[in-house]
Formats: C-alpha cells, structure tokens, sequence
C-alpha cells in the first residue's frame, strides 16, 4: 500500500478505513503563522447524508473550539461536480491570533472527506483566500476508491 | 425612523353608514404603519445577504422592527371596537380585506413555552412581574434549596437564562441578571427538535401524546415512563420531524432559527439542546426503580407538568441525592449523543496548532493529529487509553 510517500503492508486483513494528510505552507512576511491544510477521509455509516454529517460537524465546531466566530455556511461543487458543504469560520488562538478557517465536507459513498486550512486572518486577502477555495475544489476521489 | 405610510386598502365606511369614528381612524393608521413594518421586516431578512457582516446588520434591524410589529399588534388588539353610529340603518361592519373579527394573539398571551419556568410561576415559587421578567438569583435558589440541584449545576442552568431572549436583550439581561419567561418563544435557545407541545400557546394533546408514545409500560398509577431510552427515542423523532420542511413545526427555530435553513438546525442546535432539556428533566424530577436502579419520569408526571403547571413534589426532590453536573453529563451520554464525525473540533484545533508553529505540550506533531483522530484523546484526558499494563511493558519492550 503507498500513501504519499510511504509505503506499508499491513497485515490481511486490515483494510484502510481513515487517512489523514498534513500540507504546511511558510508564513508570509507578516504573519503570525504558517497555513496549514488538513486532509482528512474516513468510512462512515452507509445511508449518510452529507447536509446531516455537516451539521454535526458544525455543532461539534461550535461547542468545542472555544471563541469560534463569524460562521458562515456555502453549498460548494468540486471540480469534478460532486456537491459538498463548505463552512469558514473564526476563533482566537495563542492570545490575539485570530485565525480564519475553511473547513469543507465532501461525501462519496460512504467515504467522508474533509479539509481544513487554517490561515492568519491578518495575512488572508480576497486573493489568497479565492486561491485557497480553488484548492479546495480540486479535491477528488480517485476513481478506483468506491470499487 | 419608521415613517407611517397611507394605507393602500383604506378602510371605507359601507354605503348608508356614518364616518368612521377616531378610534378607527386611529387603528387605520396602526394597520397602515403595521404593514409597512412587515415589508421592511421581509426587506431585512438575514437569508437574502451575502456576507456575514450584512447578516448580522440586517438581523439586527429585523429584530428591532419585529419588536415595533410585535408592540403594534398588542396596541391593535387592544382597541376597543368602533363604537355604533347614534342613527341612520342598522349598524354593519365597515369594508375591509382583513378579518378583525378574531383578535390578534401575541406571545404574551400564550403560555410560558418552558414547562418547568411556567410550573415555577404557576405555583408562585418564581415571581414574575407585569412584564414576563425573573430575577435569575431567584431561579437559582429555587434550583439549589428545593429542586436540590448542586450550587454549580444551578448556576449554570440559571445563567443561560441571559441568552432565552432576543440578541438584543442579553445586555440587558446580564445587567437586570432577569430574563422574559414570556419572551422566550422568540429568544435564542427555542429550538427546533422540541416536544413543541407548549409552541404554539398553550398544551397540545396531540403533540404529547407523540412524545410520550415513546415510554415504556409503568406500574399501576404511573400510566408510563419516559426512561433514558424513551427520551432519546422522542428527541429523534422530533428531530426527524422538524428536519422536513413539511413536517416542522412553524415557530420552532426562535431567534435564530434562520441562520440555519434546510433543518441543519435541527442537528446543530436541535437536538443537542433536546438531550440536554430531557436530562435535566429525568435527573431533576424524575424517580429511580428500586429493583432495577434504571431512571425515569412518569408521564401522568409530565403530563401534570405540561398541562396543570405542577411541579413534582418537592420531598422527591429532596429525598433524593443532589443533582449535579456529573449526572447530567452522564444521562447525556447515555442518551447517545454523540456526533457521527464527532472530531472535527479535533482537526480544527489541529490546524490551528500546526498553522501557529507550535506543537502542543513538548509533543510531537502527532499529539494533535491524534487528539483529532483518537476518541480517547479528543475532549482531553478524562478517558483512560485503552491499553493494559502488559500491553505497555511489551510496547516499551520492544522500542527500547
């Protein structure tokens, strides 16, 4: 089996049910941070609808990360067409960091996959912040996945 | 500043009749000013805007002309009838499109939609002045000295009180430390997901009688009992019901019912609010089977609380150990809330920590991946992980 650069055999008769992908960005000049961006897929129950697994998402966002802030909800479609669930939202980290964050849902099947990116909301402008949301889009799921 | 437009559908005395008198010119210019009040209110709703900033400006200005809507229809119902020309024909009633002859109800003249504040006020145990408000320093002793809930559990049930009213009442709710018992239908913790029988203004058989469809058999008095399973059973059901736009039951999402449309509030606020009410109702006034230790409520007690606005009497609640936070959180648990992607508070701290350079606690990177990932991790260190002394003396074994 090889994930990103690794490769590993697990012993039969595991089967991957979660992956989890970490992308790191340098801060620009005058950040209080780096971007980070979170990949994340794991198996949920068959018969899950995306707009019923994005509102728990939600109100675990909402009662857990302490401060959250600004919430706002979209609709979005990836490249390949695939409907998902974009929310962005804010909350204070580190004393007076405020971080902006997108954190997008997409269903195929029974795979869940979700990306967060966290930015410094002092360094985020409509230009980085449009380049991010594309990055977003591109998520697909390769094709032999669902087989 | 609201400016008071011409009626567009006049109120004209019908052929043979004479002028109308100033009391109807008075409600005239009222219905006049009200529907100019409902068009700026549909102007400003918060779903039309694009950004969050327009959101909350436009919520704001909907919550204040709401409140003038609200104060226009109670002054409106409140006008007495034109009085009957003193001659000419028989008197009829003036041409009109509206039909006036059902008066307008307003919150207030509904029933307090919590059924435990309304069965606090009902038998005097909580004052409530002219207005609908209550002192929460008096909730709060209620709570502790005869609901016999501990010092912190009551002052933090008392304290959501400042948030049961509109956004912008909570200054003056910290501040007054009261609330509006009358006022809480259009507040921000009505939900969606509810029993609603209380919803619409006063106790609704129907809706009780769904929601206690699913007790379990009772002993001989107790017609049934809503036990942890029961409740967990109702608050699906009821979240099933208010997800479909066909079903939901209108009036359920109060203040901030909008923000999010589809039934997704239903899942963010529904029902999570749903277990929490229910708890505090099975831990509070509910009994436990002495031959199986399971607890319960009664529904012949519900009913009484729902319908009669009695509370249970007070030597159950004192003869029973002090309710406190643990209680809650354990009936919770049992309830089965749980989120299906339950970490994504996990990812997000995650990414913030990796976003801020620093690992947490001195550990490596994946601490915070697997706080995000590992159900034992996530929330913080209160579970014990899942690994037996002999398991960690190989573990150690084989990396040393």
């Amino acid at each position: 089996m090889r994930v990103g650069s690794l490769r590993f055999e697990p012993p039969a008769p595991f089967a991957c049910d979660e992956q989890m992908l970490s992308f790191i960005a340098p801060a620009p000049p005058e950040a209080a941070g780096r971007t980070s961006l979170l990949v994340r897929q794991k198996d949920v129950p068959a018969g899950a609808h995306l707009a019923r697994l994005a509102g728990e998402a939600l109100a675990d966002l909402a009662q857990s990360v302490k401060g959250i802030s600004h919430i706002s909800k979209a609709e979005i479609a990836f490249d390949d067409g695939q409907p998902g669930m974009l929310f962005a939202y804010e909350f204070a980290a580190r004393g007076h960091t405020v971080l902006r964050q997108f954190y997008a849902l997409r269903l195929d099947g029974e795979k869940l996959t979700s990306i967060t990116l966290t930015a410094d909301k002092a360094s985020l402008d409509d230009a980085t912040a449009s380049s991010f949301l594309d990055a977003i889009a591109s998520l697909q799921l390769d094709p032999g996945a669902l087989s | 500043m609201t400016r008071v437009r011409a009626p567009s559908t006049p109120l004209r005395p019908a052929a043979g009749q004479s002028p109308a008198p100033a009391p109807t010119a008075d409600r005239t210019a009222l219905e006049a000013e009200l529907r100019d009040l409902r068009r700026q209110s549909r102007a400003h709703d918060p779903r039309g805007q694009l950004t969050y900033k327009d959101m909350m400006r436009a919520s704001q200005e909907k919550a204040k002309i709401d409140q003038r809507i609200a104060k226009l229809e109670a002054q409106l119902a409140s006008l007495a009838p034109a009085p009957a020309p003193v001659s000419g024909p028989a008197p009829r009633r003036p041409v009109d499109e509206m039909d006036r002859s059902r008066p307008i109800r307003t919150e207030r003249d509904m029933d307090i939609v919590c059924p435990v504040l309304g069965a606090m006020v009902a038998s005097g145990k909580l004052q409530m002045d002219a207005d609908g408000n209550v002192k929460l320093s008096q909730l709060r002793d209620i709570l502790v000295h005869d609901h016999n809930l501990s010092p912190i559990m009551a002052r933090a049930t008392a304290v959501t009180g400042f948030a049961g009213n509109g956004p912008l009442d909570v200054l003056g709710n910290l501040l007054g430390n009261e609330m509006n018992v009358l006022e809480l239908r259009s507040g921000m913790i009505k939900h969606p997901g509810d029993s609603a029988i209380l919803t619409g203004g006063k106790f609704d058989q129907g809706r009780f009688d769904a929601f206690v469809a699913h007790a379990a058999p009772g002993g001989p008095g107790e017609g049934g009992r809503m036990t942890i399973e029961s409740f967990a059973r109702a608050v699906q059901a009821q979240a099933d019901r208010d997800q479909d736009g066909a079903t939901r039951v209108a009036g359920s999402g109060g203040a901030l019912g909008w923000i999010l449309p589809g039934g997704l509030d239903t899942v963010v606020r529904g029902q999570p609010s749903a277990v929490v009410e229910y708890s505090a109702l099975l831990n509070v006034y509910g009994q436990t089977d002495p031959a199986t230790g399971e607890r319960y409520i009664t529904t012949d007690d519900l009913l009484t609380l729902y319908r009669d606005k009695q509370l249970p009497p007070s030597a159950r609640m004192q003869s029973r150990p002090m309710t406190g936070v643990a209680d809650f959180a354990t009936t919770m648990a049992k309830m089965g809330y749980e989120t299906a992607f339950g970490t994504s508070s996990g990812t997000a701290l995650e990414g913030a920590e990796r976003a801020l350079g620093a690992e947490p606690k001195g550990t490596d990177g994946m601490g915070g991946a697997g706080k995000a990932s590992c159900p034992f991790m996530h929330g913080g260190a209160q579970k014990a992980a899942p690994m037996s002394p002999a398991e960690n003396h190989l573990l150690h074994a084989a990396t040393s």
